[in-house]
C-alpha cells in the first residue's frame, strides 16, 4: 500500500511539468549557468601596439603572439587613437613602442588586480624580446609542469551549495504546494473517507520527495562533473546520504508551510519566503564568515548551513562521514525537532 | 455483522462556529433510518444541511450531539471499520490530476482489504476506453460517472453520493441515474443528496425533505405527493382576461393563480381532477373564455416543498455555502 502510494506520488511528480521544473530543471539551470562563467580564469585581453607596423613594434607584436591570454588588436596608429579605444572599452591595454626610449603601457585605472597581472605579463614579454635581440641564449628558463593537486575553483565550491539548494527548495516548496493543492481539490478529504491512515499518505509523499532528492543531487553533481569538469573528491554516496538527512527537515518545513497556507498560491509564496533567505544565508553561493556582527553564528544555525557545509567538505576536502559528526548531529536534531513541530502544526484537513 | 437497517441516525445536531462569533446550527435534530437496499434521498436547497448530515454519516465530521450508525457501526467511534464497508463520492472532483483513471482506481482499491478490478469498474460505466486518460480529458458527465464508480471500488454495502448530478445536462444526468439504479440492483444501499426535485422523484425509493437543518417530510415520493391537500395541477393558457378569484370558488379546486413554470399561463391546484375539470369547462362555456394548452399534471415534490416550507425549491436560489 505504501509502495503503491509512493509510486503514484512519483508518477504525479514526473507528470506535473511545473513541479518537475522546480525539482530538476531549476537546480540544473543554476549548475549550468555557474558552469558557463569561468570565475577563476583570467579573461583574454585585447592589446594594441602603437604605432602598429613600425620597425620597433614588430618584435613586440611577435612576442605577444606567443602569449595565450593576449590578443593583438590591429589598426590603431597613434597614441590618441589608443586612448580613445581604451576609454571606449574596445581594447584593454595599449603598448606605446617608440623607436627610442622606454615602452609605455596604457591601461584603464579601474581594474587594479587585472592590471597588476598584465603588467607582469607584458614585462615578461618585453624581457624575452630583449634577450632575443641581444642574442643571448638564456641560462634559466621556466617550463611550467602541471601536477594534479588540490586546486579548488569557485565552481568546485559552489556545486555542493547547489546540491543543498536544490534539495531545500523542492523539499519546502514542493511539499507545501502539493499539500495545498490536494487540500483545494478535496483530495485530502477523499483520502480521509477511505480507511487509509492519513499518516501513511503523508509518509508516502515524504518518501517520494526523498527519492527525488537522490535524483536531484545526482543530476546536479553529474552536470557539474561531466559537463563542466568540477572536482568532487569525497564519496558521492556520502553526499547523497547527507542530502537525504537534510531533506527530512525541509520536508517537515514544507508541511509546516502547508499548515499555515490556505491556498496553493499562498503556499508557494510562503515557501519562497522561507526558502530564499535561507538560500543566501547558508553559504550556498559565498561563505558567510564575512557577515558582520553575530550573523555568521545565526546563519550557521539554519538547517541548510550544516548540509551545505557537510556536502562541501565531502566534495572539496574529501572528508568522510566520520569527520562530519557535528554536521550530522546538527541535521539530525533539526530533522527530529522539525518533525515534532510539523506534527503539532499540521492538520490533515480542516474540519 | 448485519444490522437491521443500513443507516440509523438519531437526534443529530451539528453546530459550526462562525467567523464573526456565534454558532450556526447546520443540522438541527435529525432522525431517520435507511433500509437495506433502498435509494434514500435528501432533497433540499443549498445550505439546508444535506452535505453536513451526509458527512457525519461518512465519518468525515463529528456531530455536536446525537449519533449516526452505519451498518450498526457508530460513524464517529468505529469510523475506520465503517469506512471499509462504505463508498463515498464527494461533491466535487477530488481525484488526482496526473493519474490515469485506471491508476486512480488501482490506488484507491489498494486502501481496502477487498477491492474490484479497475477495468471491470470502468467497463461498467462505459469508460473502458478511457482507462489510460486523465480526469481532465473527460467530459463533465464522464467525470461524474467516474467519481461514482470510484466510490464503489471497495464493493461497499452502503454508497453515499453527494450532489451526484449537479451541473450535468439532462442526458448525462439520466446516465448517472441508470448507474445509481445499477448500483442498487447489485444489492447495495444508496444514500444521495440532491437539490433536483425530479431526481428525488424518479430515482429515490424514499425522500427526506430537509430545510434549515430539519427534516420536514419523509416518505416515498408518491406518499409525499399523496399527502398534499391538492395532489394535481391543471395548467392552461388563455388569451382573454381570466378572473382567477372566480375559479377558486369552483368545487374541487383548492387554489388558483398564475402558473409558476409557464409565463402567461394559469394553474389550479386541485383535489379531485375530474370534478374540477367539469367545473372548469362549464365555467369556460358560460364565460366564453377559451382554454388553450390544457394540461392535468400530478403534483410533484416541488409542490410538496412549496406547501411545507412556503418557498420554491429552485437550484441556484439564494444560498449559504454548503459546509
Amino acid at each position: 500500500m505504501l509502495l503503491r502510494l509512493v509510486r503514484a506520488d512519483l508518477k504525479i511528480i514526473v507528470r506535473n511539468r511545473q513541479a518537475l521544473f522546480w525539482a530538476l530543471l531549476f537546480p540544473i539551470m543554476f549548475t549550468v549557468v555557474f558552469g558557463l562563467f569561468r570565475f577563476d580564469e583570467v579573461a583574454t585581453a585585447n592589446v594594441a601596439v602603437v604605432p602598429s607596423g613600425g620597425p620597433a613594434a614588430a618584435p613586440v607584436v611577435a612576442g605577444l603572439q606567443g602569449v595565450d591570454v593576449v590578443k593583438v588588436s590591429p589598426g590603431i596608429g597613434t597614441e590618441a587613437e589608443a586612448r580613445t579605444a581604451l576609454t571606449d572599452g574596445e581594447i584593454d591595454f595599449a603598448l606605446l613602442v617608440p623607436d627610442e626610449g622606454p615602452v609605455r603601457m596604457l591601461f584603464v585605472e579601474s581594474a587594479a588586480d587585472r592590471n597588476r597581472i598584465f603588467v607582469s605579463v607584458f614585462r615578461q614579454v618585453l624581457d624575452q624580446v630583449n634577450i632575443r635581440i641581444a642574442g643571448i641564449s638564456p641560462r634559466y628558463e621556466l617550463v611550467p609542469v602541471g601536477v594534479a593537486g588540490n586546486t579548488t575553483t569557485y565552481y568546485d565550491f559552489v556545486l555542493p551549495g547547489l546540491v543543498g539548494m536544490a534539495v531545500m527548495t523542492y523539499g519546502i516548496i514542493g511539499i507545501a504546494g502539493t499539500i495545498a493543492q490536494y487540500r483545494g481539490q478535496r483530495i485530502l478529504r477523499r483520502i480521509r473517507a477511505t480507511p487509509l491512515s492519513p499518516r501513511t499518505f503523508l509518509v508516502a509523499l515524504g518518501l517520494a520527495h526523498l527519492m527525488l532528492a537522490v535524483v536531484q543531487s545526482g543530476l546536479v553533481l553529474a552536470t557539474g562533473v561531466f559537463l563542466f569538469g568540477a572536482n568532487v573528491r569525497g564519496s558521492i554516496l556520502a553526499i547523497i546520504l547527507f542530502a537525504l538527512l537534510g531533506n527530512l527537515t525541509f520536508i517537515n518545513i514544507g508541511f509546516m508551510v502547508a499548515a499555515r497556507a490556505e491556498t496553493a498560491e499562498a503556499a508557494s509564496g510562503l515557501g519562497n519566503f522561507v526558502a530564499m533567505p535561507m538560500m543566501f544565508l547558508s553559504g550556498v553561493f559565498f561563505p558567510t564568515d564575512s557577515l558582520p556582527w553575530i550573523l555568521p553564528t545565526v546563519t550557521s544555525l539554519l538547517p541548510l548551513y550544516p548540509l551545505v557545509d557537510a556536502i562541501r567538505r565531502i566534495s572539496v576536502d574529501g572528508a568522510s562521514i566520520m569527520q562530519l559528526g557535528s554536521q550530522f548531529g546538527q541535521l539530525a536534531v533539526w530533522a527530529v525537532g522539525s518533525l515534532i513541530l510539523a506534527t503539532r502544526m499540521f492538520r490533515f484537513e480542516r474540519a | 455483522m448485519t444490522a437491521a437497517v443500513a443507516v440509523e441516525v438519531a437526534d443529530l445536531v451539528k453546530d459550526f462556529r462562525q467567523r464573526g462569533g456565534g454558532t450556526l446550527r447546520a443540522v438541527d435534530g435529525i432522525s431517520f433510518a435507511v433500509e437495506h437496499g433502498e435509494i434514500f434521498g435528501f432533497l433540499g436547497p443549498n445550505g439546508a444541511g444535506k452535505t453536513t448530515t451526509l458527512e457525519i454519516m461518512e465519518g468525515l465530521q463529528i456531530p455536536t450531539s446525537g449519533s449516526a450508525d452505519v451498518l450498526g457501526l457508530d460513524s464517529t467511534k468505529h469510523s475506520s471499520e465503517m469506512k471499509r464497508r462504505i463508498g463515498i463520492q464527494l461533491q466535487a472532483g477530488a481525484y488526482f490530476n496526473y493519474l490515469t483513471l485506471r491508476e486512480i482506481l488501482d490506488l484507491f482499491g489498494s486502501f481496502y482489504p477487498h477491492n474490484l478490478a479497475p477495468d471491470d469498474l470502468l467497463a461498467r460505466v462505459g469508460l473502458a476506453d478511457k482507462a489510460g486518460s486523465l480526469i481532465k480529458q473527460l467530459s463533465g458527465g464522464q467525470q461524474q460517472r467516474f467519481s461514482i464508480v470510484a466510490s464503489i471500488v471497495n464493493d461497499p454495502e452502503v454508497v453515499f453520493l453527494d450532489e451526484a448530478t449537479t451541473g450535468l445536462d439532462p442526458h448525462a444526468r439520466r446516465e448517472v441515474w441508470d448507474l445509481i439504479r445499477g448500483i442498487r440492483a447489485s444489492g447495495k444501499t444508496v444514500v444521495i443528496t440532491t437539490h433536483y426535485m425530479e431526481e428525488a422523484q424518479t430515482l429515490c425509493d424514499r425522500v427526506a425533505i430537509i430545510d434549515y437543518g430539519r427534516i420536514v417530510e419523509l416518505d416515498t415520493p408518491e406518499g409525499l405527493v399523496r399527502g398534499l391537500d391538492a395532489s394535481y395541477r391543471i395548467v392552461f393558457e388563455s388569451r382573454d382576461g381570466v378572473d382567477v378569484g372566480a375559479l377558486s370558488g369552483l368545487p374541487g379546486i383548492v387554489t388558483a393563480g398564475p402558473a409558476r413554470d409557464r409565463t402567461g399561463a394559469f394553474e389550479l391546484s386541485v383535489r379531485r381532477p375530474a370534478e374540477a375539470l367539469r367545473g372548469l369547462l362549464r365555467w369556460s362555456e358560460d364565460s366564453g373564455v377559451e382554454l388553450g394548452e390544457l394540461q392535468v399534471l400530478p403534483a410533484t415534490l416541488e409542490d410538496v416543498f412549496l406547501s411545507r416550507t412556503g418557498r420554491a425549491l429552485r437550484p441556484g436560489s439564494p444560498e449559504e455555502g454548503e459546509e
